[in-house]
């Protein structure tokens, strides 16, 4: 994540050509991260818009220099954690919530993890967003502690606690998802036939 | 799985990192302690660690099909003029429409709407004002507007208000809009209007056009070969977007909106090209077209991401 001083000066004299470079270069990213932390594609490419439209707004009252992707992921962050705030969504997708299920986000990708990024979307599902953000920057975004630390605003140290922290109860979610289908004993079964050829 | 293993460096007894560590080290992230643990981990050859360090890879594994994840999500492109569209109606009105129409507590501080820029009072004022020029129109027996045939607009720059009659005045103009392309090209050639060479949107219906309520807009002196955008505010309804218009070399551009039963008849509508060395805004204000007049105090609702009728 390199501070782009140039970049930041045109964005700031609102340089046409610049904002198209920026857009160009973070809008699927962007988008992507949005999508996974609302669960929701259409919402993920408004708040999207809504994060570059902010960008354009605020560049100017920023100073000196600055990470300018981790200030466009912190509004970013802000806005998708804003809107599930608001729907009091506190997961990115739930199994048992079938209609906010985006099968587009388990579907995309090699066909024989399909069943893994399932299990991986409920996992995630039921963690805090504000852990699910965390977890999305450092391995769907690959950002490092300090590029998390830059975008939310906390040292790389409380980010490295965080990320164990979280990744603890991704697991523990993740277990729980990949528990046994529960099966019928074979002698209830044959109890129930006979019962039912009485 | 707990982190109760601490690094202790003078610790004589149980000198492990914490997990927040074994994973940072397993992440390959920057970590203050790195040598002691390189140390600890590598030279020692910690079981303990290793084996911790064992059932982290197994979770991070996990997580790392994110990022495969994240490899194969593409999305439609967002242009730049969209949102420059998009910036400049969020000084009028809330910005995220999408957001909005699925959940209405969206937005904190809902934004101004710009068909706020009509109030009422304006709105009536404007509509006397046009109303006796199409009477005086009427009574004068030829158009207000030497460029159009259809209607009489009123130049500010960048922005014009349209009057579309039904009752079109035949003149030797309205002949010569056959084609939306062909009447443009008179206007620009005639160089009459004050912003003969800077962009704007038109109404360039012919007549067959009003009588079918078929709304076509025509801009001028966009950058040829780009994409505009057109948004199309709509009463009491929502705002329309057509994204990716494509201008042509000449840099004009040409759609049609069909209204039905005067429903869906925009009252404002705003193009623009930022795919170019420059933004271009421009703006029409139309208050009726045919046999449609526009509300006075119109309420426009959020937007929709795409048009869903009246192209």
């Amino acid at each position: 994540m390199l501070t782009d001083v140039q970049g930041v000066e045109r964005l700031r004299e609102h340089d046409a050509q610049a904002f198209r470079s920026l857009i160009d270069r973070l809008q699927q990213p962007i988008t992507r991260y949005l999508h996974r932390l609302v669960g929701d594609r259409e919402v993920a490419l408004d708040l999207a818009q809504d994060t570059f439209v902010q960008v354009y707004k605020e560049i100017d009252k920023t100073s000196g220099e600055f990470a300018l992707d981790a200030w466009i992921y912190r509004i970013a962050t802000n806005y998708a954690l804003r809107y599930l705030k608001r729907k009091r969504l506190r997961q990115f997708v739930r199994l048992e919530d079938r209609e906010s299920f985006d099968e587009s986000l388990a579907v995309a990708g090699p066909e024989d993890q399909t069943e893994i990024r399932i299990l991986v979307e409920q996992a995630l599902g039921v963690l805090k967003p504000a852990d699910a953000a965390l977890l999305q920057l450092h391995f769907g975004n690959g950002f490092t502690y300090e590029e998390i630390g830059a975008v939310l605003q906390m040292s790389s140290e409380a980010v490295r606690k965080r990320v164990e922290r979280s990744v603890e109860k991704f697991r523990k979610a993740y277990g729980k998802s990949l528990s046994p289908v529960r099966t019928v004993p074979y002698n209830n079964l044959f109890e129930v036939s006979s019962k039912g050829m009485k | 799985m707990t982190s109760t293993r601490r690094w202790n460096s003078h610790s004589d007894v149980k000198k492990h990192p914490d997990d927040s560590v074994l994973l940072a080290y397993l992440r390959g992230q920057k970590l203050e302690t790195r040598s002691s643990v390189i140390q600890h981990i590598e030279n020692e050859k910690c079981q303990v660690c290793f084996h911790r360090l064992n059932e982290l890879e197994q979770v991070t594994n996990v997580l790392d099909v994110l990022q495969v994840m994240h490899s194969h999500q593409y999305y439609p492109e967002l242009t730049v003029a969209e949102t420059y569209a998009r910036i400049e109606s969020t000084d009028h009105q809330p910005i995220s429409a999408q957001t909005i129409i699925r959940d209405g507590k969206y937005r904190q501080h809902p934004r101004k709407s710009a068909i706020r820029w009509i109030s009422v009072p304006v709105g009536v004022g404007l509509t006397i004002i046009f109303t006796a020029m199409l009477v005086f129109a009427n009574l004068s027996g030829k158009a207000l507007n030497p460029f159009s045939s259809h209607g009489h607009t009123n130049p500010e720059p960048n922005i014009l208000t349209v009057v579309v009659s039904p009752h079109v005045v035949p003149t030797p103009q309205s002949n010569a809009t056959a084609t939306a392309n062909a009447t443009a090209t008179d206007v620009v050639s005639s160089g009459a209007t004050p912003e003969a060479q800077e962009p704007y949107i038109k109404v360039c219906s012919t007549k067959g056009n009003i009588a079918q309520l078929k709304l076509v807009i025509c801009g001028f002196n966009f950058d040829g070969m780009h994409k505009a955008v057109l948004f199309f505010y709509v009463p009491g309804k929502e705002v329309f977007w057509l994204p990716n218009i494509p201008v042509d070399k000449y840099g004009k551009l040409h759609v049609a909106w069909n209204i039905a039963n005067c429903g869906n008849m925009p009252i404002i509508i705003y193009g623009y090209e930022a795919t170019g060395s420059k933004l271009i805004k421009v703006g029409l204000y139309i208050t009726s077209f045919g046999a449609c007049i526009a509300p006075t105090t119109p309420v426009v609702k959020p937007s929709q991401r795409s048009p869903k009728s009246g192209i």
